[in-house]
């Protein structure tokens, strides 16, 4: 932690008056978590800082915590001649590059020629020693933690209306959402916690699809929350907290009316948040082939709420495959009773639950064997078979060659 | 006096067909279903954005499901987003990229219960930014249907909808009432088995402006079809057959 004291010291009595009661603060807080505090005062950042790494002098304190006050009295570069090179705040291949020349000290890093210093090392370590002797200036990156979005509320007579507890919800987001939209901000996700009678509380988490600072928008995705949760009493208190901030993205209004792409998407993020928020999260998803030999495992579906990166499409598209993939498939496999004319043949007839059929013709086989490291049970040894019936209609079958069990897996719809 | 008289008739077909789209805002051309056969017997010359189509399918495994999916590729082809509602959890997505659909402007919604299921449709179909739907819906009423159909017309997407055959005789609020079912190969005995593509036959059930009755006979070849990456261009595979 860097404080910048140039003219606050006399305030306080000077520099050393100041650390003390510095360090009386401190001492409290960090003993808890079992820190130490160690405390330098010097012109430069970089000086600070080696002072307080690997200045000399430390003092015992009666409660075992070390604490290391330095004030810088004498000119810099007497203070940190004697300093190991690693005051310096250098990195580590720098240090080991230091070290097998043999420069343990600043002072050896001083002696030697500038010029030489940077042809060798590179400018980092001029730069850093120039830092630390005050002949180049350094700033102290000011730490600004973003606000905090929230807002509670308690009520004096608790609401059990579902539309009195939506407005009282939407008077207190809608301060939240204009705060926001100043900022040119919007709501990612979004925290609703009602404390209900008798201490429970239910929390709700609301997440947008794109950032989002519509009052009416946010609100109609709490009411599609609130319509599938049944609270458990009424509520005596509203706890808002929005957990993702984002930058809205700006629309430039057409010139020409009609549906522009702009609109499309923006309603298009609508819908989706519409129907994640019913549906659930990993309702809405946008499929992503895998390249995986096992059917069930060939494609997966990825969230679209939260997740806006694009993923990498396979490379160099799909292998050619056999037989063409269904269109649809069977949760699981389904049992199947098929009649070859040779044994272990090509199917010939087969009785799907319910029906017959007789095969004209097929396609295949097409040998999947995959997924050993998924275990014995999980593990497919498969050939598929796309077969037409005598209908023409299509399905896809295949014969599991651990067991020599066939099923159906699928319809070319 | 005949060519008279067939002019006549064909000019007061075209007012009606007029009158009764007089409602819809925006007359925007036709998609195509991808076969050019097909499009021939429907009253528009394709698919009319902002309405709904129902294919009747005989049975499972019979392209129904297939021709649905070849519309939602031509919507897919000019840049906007289909959307599939999945309520029984069978939709395979590596079929659909095989016939050419565009994983990255699919969007696929699974609902777990048939009420979820069609207010997911519901949803969809009011959303401006989605070019095509394409559900399954096993029992909707008819009162779900018409504000489908009020829906669409609205918003000006493609509704695509998979039916089982059973709801043939139900009234029909979509613009276009399409029956599926497969037609067997028979095959010359000097082919081997697999040059035949898939065949099947498509009747015009109902058309909103036209007579039904219309039907046509579609070969679907299995190996452009398990050639279709991606990206790559689709072969026309289709052929219209004498009969």
């Amino acid at each position: 932690m860097l404080l910048d004291i140039s003219g606050t010291a006399e305030l306080f009595g000077g520099e050393a008056q100041l650390m003390a009661r510095i360090a009386a603060q401190l001492a409290g807080e960090l003993h808890v978590h079992g820190l130490r505090a160690r405390m330098a005062v010097a012109d430069t950042i970089g000086a600070a800082w080696a002072l307080a790494w690997f200045g000399v002098g430390s003092r015992q304190k009666a409660d075992g915590s070390e604490d290391c006050r330095h004030t810088a009295l004498c000119p810099l570069p007497t203070a940190l001649s004697p300093l190991p090179v690693a005051a310096l705040r250098l990195s580590a291949a720098q240090l080991d590059w230091l070290a097998e020349l043999g420069i343990e000290r600043i002072e050896q890093l001083m002696r030697l020629p500038r010029m030489s210093l940077a042809t060798r090392f590179g400018p980092e370590i001029l730069l850093r020693l120039d830092q630390a002797l005050g002949r180049a200036d350094e700033a102290i990156v000011v730490d600004r933690p973003p606000p905090v979005w929230s807002s509670a509320r308690s009520f004096e007579f608790p609401l059990d209306d579902r539309r009195q507890l939506e407005a009282a919800v939407a008077e207190q987001l809608a301060p939240l959402v204009r705060g926001l939209a100043q900022r040119h901000e919007g709501i990612g996700r979004l925290q609703c916690n009602f404390d209900c009678e008798r201490g429970r509380r239910v929390s709700l988490a609301i997440g947008a699809y794109r950032a989002t600072a519509q009052l009416e928008h946010l609100m109609e995705l709490i009411g599609l929350r609130l319509e599938q949760v049944r609270l458990p009493g009424p509520v005596r208190a509203i706890g808002l907290e929005v957990s993702s901030v984002a930058a809205l993205e700006c629309r430039q209004q057409e010139m020409f009316d009609g549906t522009s792409r702009n609109e499309q998407e923006h309603c298009l993020a609508m819908l989706v948040d519409r129907l994640s928020s019913r549906l659930g999260w990993d309702a809405v998803t946008r499929p992503r082939l895998r390249p995986e030999a096992q059917p069930e495992y060939a494609w997966r579906a990825e969230g679209v709420v939260g997740s806006q990166c694009k993923t990498k499409r396979l490379a160099g598209g799909l292998a050619r495959r056999v037989v063409p993939r269904p269109l649809r498939l069977a949760r699981e496999p389904v049992p199947i009773a098929v009649i070859s004319v040779v044994p272990d043949g090509e199917p010939h007839r087969f009785d799907a639950p319910g029906q017959q059929h007789r095969v004209a013709r097929l396609w295949g086989p097409e040998r999947i064997e995959t997924g050993w490291w998924r275990g014995r049970r999980a593990s497919a040894r498969r050939d598929y078979y796309e077969v037409e019936t005598v209908t023409g209609r299509r399905l896809w079958i295949f014969r599991d060659l651990n067991t020599q069990l066939w099923f159906l897996h699928g319809w070319n719809d | 006096m005949l060519a008279d008289r067939d002019e006549s008739l064909a000019h007061l077909r075209a007012r009606l067909r007029e009158l009764e789209h007089a409602a819809r805002p925006t007359e925007q051309p036709p998609i195509s279903t991808g076969f050019s056969a097909l499009d021939a017997i429907l009253p528009a010359g394709g698919l009319r954005p902002g309405t709904l189509v129902e294919w009747l399918a005989e049975a499972p495994g019979c392209g129904a499901g297939s021709l649905a999916v070849a519309a939602a590729v031509q919507v897919d082809r000019t840049g906007r987003t289909v959307v599939v509602v999945d309520g029984q959890e069978e939709f395979y997505p590596p079929g659909a990229a095989d016939q050419g659909l565009d994983l990255d402007r699919t969007l696929l919604v699974r609902t777990r219960s048939a009420r979820d299921e069609l207010w997911a449709i519901d949803q969809v179909l009011r959303c401006r930014g989605v070019g095509a739907v394409l559900a399954w819906p096993e029992r909707c009423d008819q009162r779900t249907l018409r504000r489908w159909q009020l829906a669409i017309e609205q918003c000006g997407g493609l509704g695509l909808l998979v039916r089982p055959e059973r709801v043939r005789d139900e009234p029909c609020w979509a613009d276009l009432r399409l029956r599926v079912a497969t037609l067997p190969v028979e095959l010359p005995d000097s082919q081997p088995a697999s040059s035949v593509g898939r065949r099947l036959r498509v009747e015009l059930l109902h058309g909103r402006g036209a007579m039904a009755g219309g039907t046509v006979e579609l070969e679907l070849n299995h190996e452009t079809n398990s050639l279709h990456r991606p990206g790559a261009k689709p072969k026309d595979g289709n052929r219209r057959h004498a009969g």
